[in-house]
């Protein structure tokens, strides 16, 4: 009985060892002991031979086709290796594009904060009738190509929402380059003064206010959305 | 021992690069490495990717084998491409209307002309239904018993092919066995003729 211990019955173990014989011939006599004694054992011990015979007489299946090897099948397998290990940089290319995509929609967040300073203070130039202010507002332009624009310049047609965010720009921030305003000094002159003249208030913007306003967060989203997609792509199942 | 020599010489050959006394090897071990693969995976088109994807490996790792049997050293390769297919299987279970069609096909090559066709429908049926029953087993399972049960080979060859310790085999196999006989005896108690009897006395 000491091959039970505190069971009442076999092990699975016990009656696979015993149906494969390889139990010791103390183990053996000790199983075959119980066996006498115990139907539920002994039924599972014929079943599981049983069992066995059904396994090992199971038909060998035809070989659908022969596969002896081909210089062409050891080509093809290297050129797929090659493409395993090329995986790890495609992966790496596809973060660092996703980054890159994040990077340009950063720097696209962040410059309309600096950036609406210009427009709303060359609007403010523009409703005081001091339409040559525009270089201020345009400090990439240069101060001829400006004064001869007659048009509306891009910026002010930008929908950065500047009517609904309070005017209290800090106009005091625009600061053309030097180069402009050597070219053209009395337009700079004219339009600072114009600025100040229409900005008393000189409280500083606010930066959430002004994200949450702007046309930018949807690009955000998306770009967030996009690298989400591209750097999932290397857990696809391939 | 003859045989042995020869396998030997064309192993080494193989190391050389020697495609011809490769495939030498592949015409000897196919049918098992293909017997095995069938076995695990269940499908016979599966089966076939498996084992020559694996041939493939072998010929290109022959460098690292190292003495000892290579249907062992084979085996390995084999068991361990099915085992990679069965856990990507169960990752992304694909349940196709084609996948189906293929799970309902019988297995006609069971078919012999010299038996009855009562006899050739009920072996047919017992193949199915035995390879469904080992198709029901978890993925470590399903090696032992079909590399043990339906292959024959010893606890230690099964622990030289899986590299698994002698205890896991006998466990991995006792539990296998265990299902698959409560499954068969559940399903068709009818193939289980000891059983039916002791219940009916």
């Amino acid at each position: 009985m000491s091959i039970l211990g505190k069971r009442k019955h076999l092990s699975e173990e016990q009656i696979s060892a015993y149906v494969d014989n390889t139990l010791s011939e103390r183990q053996r006599q000790a199983v075959e002991t119980h066996l006498r004694h115990c139907s539920l054992c002994a039924n599972k011990v014929a079943a599981t031979r049983r069992t066995k015979q059904l396994l090992a007489a199971l038909p060998a299946p035809p070989l659908p086709r022969a596969f002896t090897l081909t210089q062409a099948d050891i080509a093809s397998a290297r050129r797929t290796d090659r493409g395993h290990w090329l995986r790890p940089l495609w992966n790496a290319a596809t973060v660092m594009t996703a980054l890159l995509l994040l990077f340009l929609i950063g720097q696209n967040l962040i410059m309309p904060f600096s950036g609406t300073v210009a427009p709303m203070a060359a609007r403010q130039v523009e409703m005081t009738g001091a339409k040559s202010a525009a270089p201020t507002a345009m400090p990439t332009r240069s101060a001829h190509e400006t004064a001869a624009d007659t048009e509306t310049p891009l910026l002010l047609r930008a929908p950065v929402g500047n009517n609904s965010v309070p005017q209290a720009n800090s106009t005091v921030t625009v600061s053309p380059p030097s180069r402009l305003l050597k070219a053209a000094p009395e337009n700079s002159a004219l339009s600072e003064k114009a600025v100040t003249s229409a900005q008393p208030a000189t409280t500083r913007h606010n930066p959430l206010g002004g994200f949450l306003a702007s046309a930018v967060w949807p690009k955000v989203v998306l770009a967030l959305l996009l690298a989400l997609l591209l750097a999932s792509r290397p857990l696809l199942p391939q | 021992m003859q045989d042995m020599a020869q396998e030997t010489a064309w192993i080494q050959q193989a190391q050389n690069h020697d495609l011809a006394a490769f495939n030498r090897l592949v015409l000897l071990y196919q049918n098992v490495a293909f017997r095995v693969a069938y076995r695990l995976l269940g499908d016979e088109e599966r089966a076939a990717d498996a084992v020559q994807d694996s041939f493939i490996k072998a010929y290109r790792k022959l460098h690292q084998y190292r003495g000892g049997q290579f249907r062992s050293w084979l085996l390995r390769i084999v068991t361990n491409s099915c085992y990679d297919m069965l856990r990507s299987k169960a990752r992304h279970p694909t349940t196709s209307l084609d996948n189906m069609v293929v799970e309902q096909e019988s297995s006609t090559w069971l078919l012999d002309p010299a038996e009855s066709v009562e006899q050739q429908v009920l072996r047919q049926e017992v193949a199915d239904f035995l390879q469904e029953a080992i198709t029901t087993l978890p993925p470590n399972q399903r090696i032992a018993v079909t590399l043990c049960d339906v292959e024959g080979l010893d606890y230690q060859e099964i622990s030289d092919v899986t590299g698994w310790a002698l205890g896991t085999v006998k466990s991995r196999l006792s539990r296998g066995r265990a299902k698959l006989r409560e499954y068969i005896s559940a399903q068709r108690p009818e193939l289980n003729p000891v059983r039916r009897r002791s219940t009916g006395a």
